[in-house]
């Protein structure tokens, strides 16, 4: 049975298959590789594959591949990203960030003669690629208004659109282990980087969602475009900017515009920040990296499809994912939990 | 025999649904389900209707207010209600999860005064899951903990 749902519907599957078994695998079909195993019951064991093996497949099957079809298969350090994008792996200085922040806020709020300039963030494209936001800035009690370049906004939206054009290609060459890759592929399918895009995009909605945002404007794209344009909405405004990057370079232009920035520091891989929610996110996204996944436990066999012909914009809002499983009792629980938060949500 | 489900309502819907649903996926369809409600939580008392339609369109709805600070006077109503759904023939579960302290302490005590078949109480281990309806809470993070009868 094929279906579609939202991502969240991933820990319903979960809850039934895991009656039978806890040590839950999720693979990789297309490409061949397992990914990450885990035991669903505690969390106790959380295993993701190494390096090595990672690379190893992926030299075997890149030999003689043309620059674009290489763009569309994941690199190791992409798998790594997945874990930081659901929250599994933190920054490194991340304490340091949010306390920081908090400081800055606390300033304002006790002596604003003293500093007169409210506290606001500027977000670097990263930051929305990576979903530092939704994972980590959330913990915060007081929240500081966000700014977004239209720059940022440029960069992300001039990707969600980019297709896979040679996609026997990329299914006979790279995924020639797999005879039914038809079933997963499409002409005009999301390339890999519009995939990633989609990501930020979608976390882009979410922040304007759940915080104060201003869009500002600026040129596309670069980020000595992103620069300018907070550099010129500091200039006419009452703000004190301070950039939120990833991405060390950035910050000489950010210094040079004489804007203050923070160093979000890359996370140490292999120490975990393990909980329901952060792993469910993360089969949510490895789904989208890895254009398909498939969750086993014993008997059952759970295929998550992130992509599909006919998906629209507002399926990667909603997070919707297309699910193939034998589960049967996943339709009733879809039917009646869809009424019920519609129900819920006439008392907002 | 059927069974009959009384549970309170507090603020948050979304407890009273996932107290019903796991009643409903562990045990049994209730025939009747009788929500306790304050002038707080009345409000709910529509759409709560809804809800127990998605489950069956069968299901019986009594709805019943009581005073939340007044323990002796919810003891006295739904102790009646249990006596009610005995005559009828009903097996009679109790919920004591959602809502107020104090009607947590009511119903529970009324359940054991009457003896009913079971009490329960749905335990969510993980915070992280709190406003979120039973589906969407992983099995290791709930439990329905019977607290009184088999």
């Amino acid at each position: 049975m094929e279906i579609k749902l939202n991502y969240k519907y991933i820990i319903s599957l979960l809850n039934i298959v895991s009656e039978n078994c806890s040590k839950i695998l999720v693979k990789a079909p297309l490409f061949n590789l397992n990914l990450i195993e885990f035991n669903y019951m505690n969390l106790d064991y959380f295993k993701i594959i190494d390096s090595d093996e990672y690379n190893s497949y992926i030299y075997s099957i890149i030999y003689g591949v043309n620059k674009k079809i290489m763009d569309e298969i994941p690199s190791y350090r992409h798998f790594i990203d997945t874990l930081l994008i659901s929250g599994i792996i933190v920054p490194r200085n991340i304490e340091n960030i949010l306390k920081y922040i908090e400081q800055q806020l606390e300033y304002r709020r006790i002596d604003p003669l003293k500093y007169p300039k409210p506290f606001i963030l500027g977000l670097d494209t990263n930051v929305l690629y990576l979903n530092f936001i939704s994972n980590f800035l959330d913990r915060l009690r007081e929240k500081p208004m966000i700014i977004i370049s239209d720059s940022v906004v440029k960069e992300i939206s001039g990707k969600i659109d980019k297709k896979v054009r040679d996609i026997s290609s990329l299914g006979k060459i790279v995924l020639r282990n797999i005879l039914s890759y038809k079933g997963y592929l499409y002409n005009g399918m999301e390339s890999f980087r519009a995939r990633r895009a989609l990501i930020a995009y979608s976390e882009l909605k979410d922040v304007e969602e759940k915080y104060v945002t201003k869009r500002i404007s600026g040129k596309c794209c670069g980020d000595r475009k992103i620069v300018e344009s907070y550099s010129n909405f500091v200039r006419d405004s009452r703000y004190s900017l301070t950039l939120l990057t990833f991405d060390e370079k950035i910050r000489g232009y950010s210094s040079m515009r004489g804007i203050s920035s923070i160093y979000i520091e890359p996370p140490i891989s292999n120490s975990y920040s393990l909980n329901y929610r952060n792993l469910i996110k993360l089969l949510y996204i490895l789904s989208i990296y890895f254009i398909a996944i498939s969750i086993r436990c014993e008997s059952y066999t759970i295929e998550v499809k992130s992509i599909w012909s006919g998906k629209r914009l507002e399926d990667w809002l909603n997070k919707n994912v297309l699910i193939n499983t034998n589960v049967e009792e996943i339709k009733e629980i879809r039917d009646r939990a869809e009424k019920i938060l519609q129900l819920i949500s006439r008392t907002d | 025999m059927d069974w009959s489900f009384i549970i309170s309502v507090g603020l948050s819907i979304e407890a009273v649904v996932s107290c019903l649903w796991s009643f409903v996926e562990k045990y049994y369809l209730p025939k009747e389900v009788c929500f306790i409600y304050t002038s707080v939580t009345e409000r709910f008392r529509d759409i709560l209707r809804d809800v127990v339609k998605t489950f069956s369109p069968t299901i019986s709805i009594r709805d019943v207010v009581v005073d939340e600070t007044s323990i002796e006077n919810i003891v006295k109503k739904v102790g009646s209600i249990v006596d009610e759904y005995r005559v009828r023939g009903y097996k009679v579960c109790i919920d004591v999860t959602p809502g107020r302290k104090t009607m947590s302490i009511a119903l529970y005590y009324t359940g054991l005064r009457k003896n009913v078949d079971k009490i329960v109480y749905l335990h969510l281990k993980n915070k992280m899951f709190e406003g979120e309806i039973y589906p969407f809470i992983p099995k290791p993070c709930i439990d329905l903990v019977t607290l009184y009868g088999d």
